[in-house]
């Protein structure tokens, strides 16, 4: 009984899910239902309703969102925080600071959304061989980054126009964790090694780092 | 290893976008552009802005 009591509040979920946010009209999900108008501007953050784990959406709606995605959002350094169609749509990350803030949500490039999507895209193709290819793929112009603003690392955001110039932080932490994890366990197929035991283990480099403070 | 010939080094805009950063894992860093012409005065946070 309380099985299928779960089972009815999956259900309903899913079902309420799709329906406040699937935008039909556009083959993708609304960014904000929050009580007024929905909005259908189209951002990253309905990227996660595919790449997280347990994902809301039928696998046809999943992959309507990724085409969505790909077609306004992909660039060679990772998604824009807005489509280039949108109004509000800022292509160049100029100016002062209030100007820069400005067009940070609305259309710059965030590398570490590439992560998520290639999670997303990886899933929804059944982890094929072709599907890690291209995912390879994808990841593979921002080597080429390596070697320009913070050398060995990425950048925090790039311009949401073409030539896609780097900008903010030269080295930013999130950037370089979601593109290694996504070649960890979107190209490669990795997973990390359960701990052996429930305790968290010292590492070598907390170690080091200890030693360091108590000469 | 990243390397850099004249073109590049030679090329002022060009030298000074290619920044190293090296730091010590307790908050502490050394930095500079690949001709050691410093650009920055001081560390630019993004902190809390996301």
């Amino acid at each position: 009984m309380v099985l299928f009591s779960k089972i009815e509040e999956t259900l309903v979920a899913h079902w309420s899910f799709n329906r406040f946010f699937g935008n039909e009209k556009l083959g993708c999900l609304y960014d904000v239902v929050n009580g007024g108008p929905h909005d259908p501007s189209i951002r990253p953050n309905q990227i996660f309703a595919v790449s997280l784990l347990h994902s809301m959406l039928p696998l046809d709606r999943a992959r309507s969102v990724m085409k969505k995605v790909e077609e306004h959002l992909l660039t060679p350094f990772g998604l824009r925080s807005l489509a280039p169609s949108d109004r509000q749509y800022r292509g160049r990350y100029t100016g002062g600071p209030t100007e820069r803030d400005g067009a940070y949500h609305q259309g710059t490039v965030w590398p570490w959304l590439l992560g998520p999507f290639i999670t997303a895209y990886v899933k929804v193709n059944g982890r094929t061989e072709e599907a890690r290819r291209q995912a390879q793929t994808w990841l593979s112009p921002l080597e080429s980054h390596l070697a320009e603003a913070g050398l060995g690392h990425i950048s925090e955001i790039f311009e949401g126009d073409a030539s896609h110039r780097p900008c903010g932080c030269i080295a930013q932490a999130w950037s370089v964790a979601e593109i290694l994890r996504a070649y960890f366990e979107d190209v490669w197929g990795l997973r990390p090694n359960p701990r052996p035991s429930g305790r968290p283990t010292q590492s070598k480099n907390r170690a080091v780092t200890q030693g360091l403070l108590r000469p | 290893m990243i390397q850099f010939k004249r073109e590049t080094c030679g090329d002022l805009e060009a030298a000074l976008s290619r920044e190293w950063l090296e730091t010590n894992g307790l908050g502490g860093y050394a930095s500079s552009t690949i001709i050691g012409l410093n650009t920055r005065r001081l560390p630019r946070s993004s902190g809390g802005r996301h």
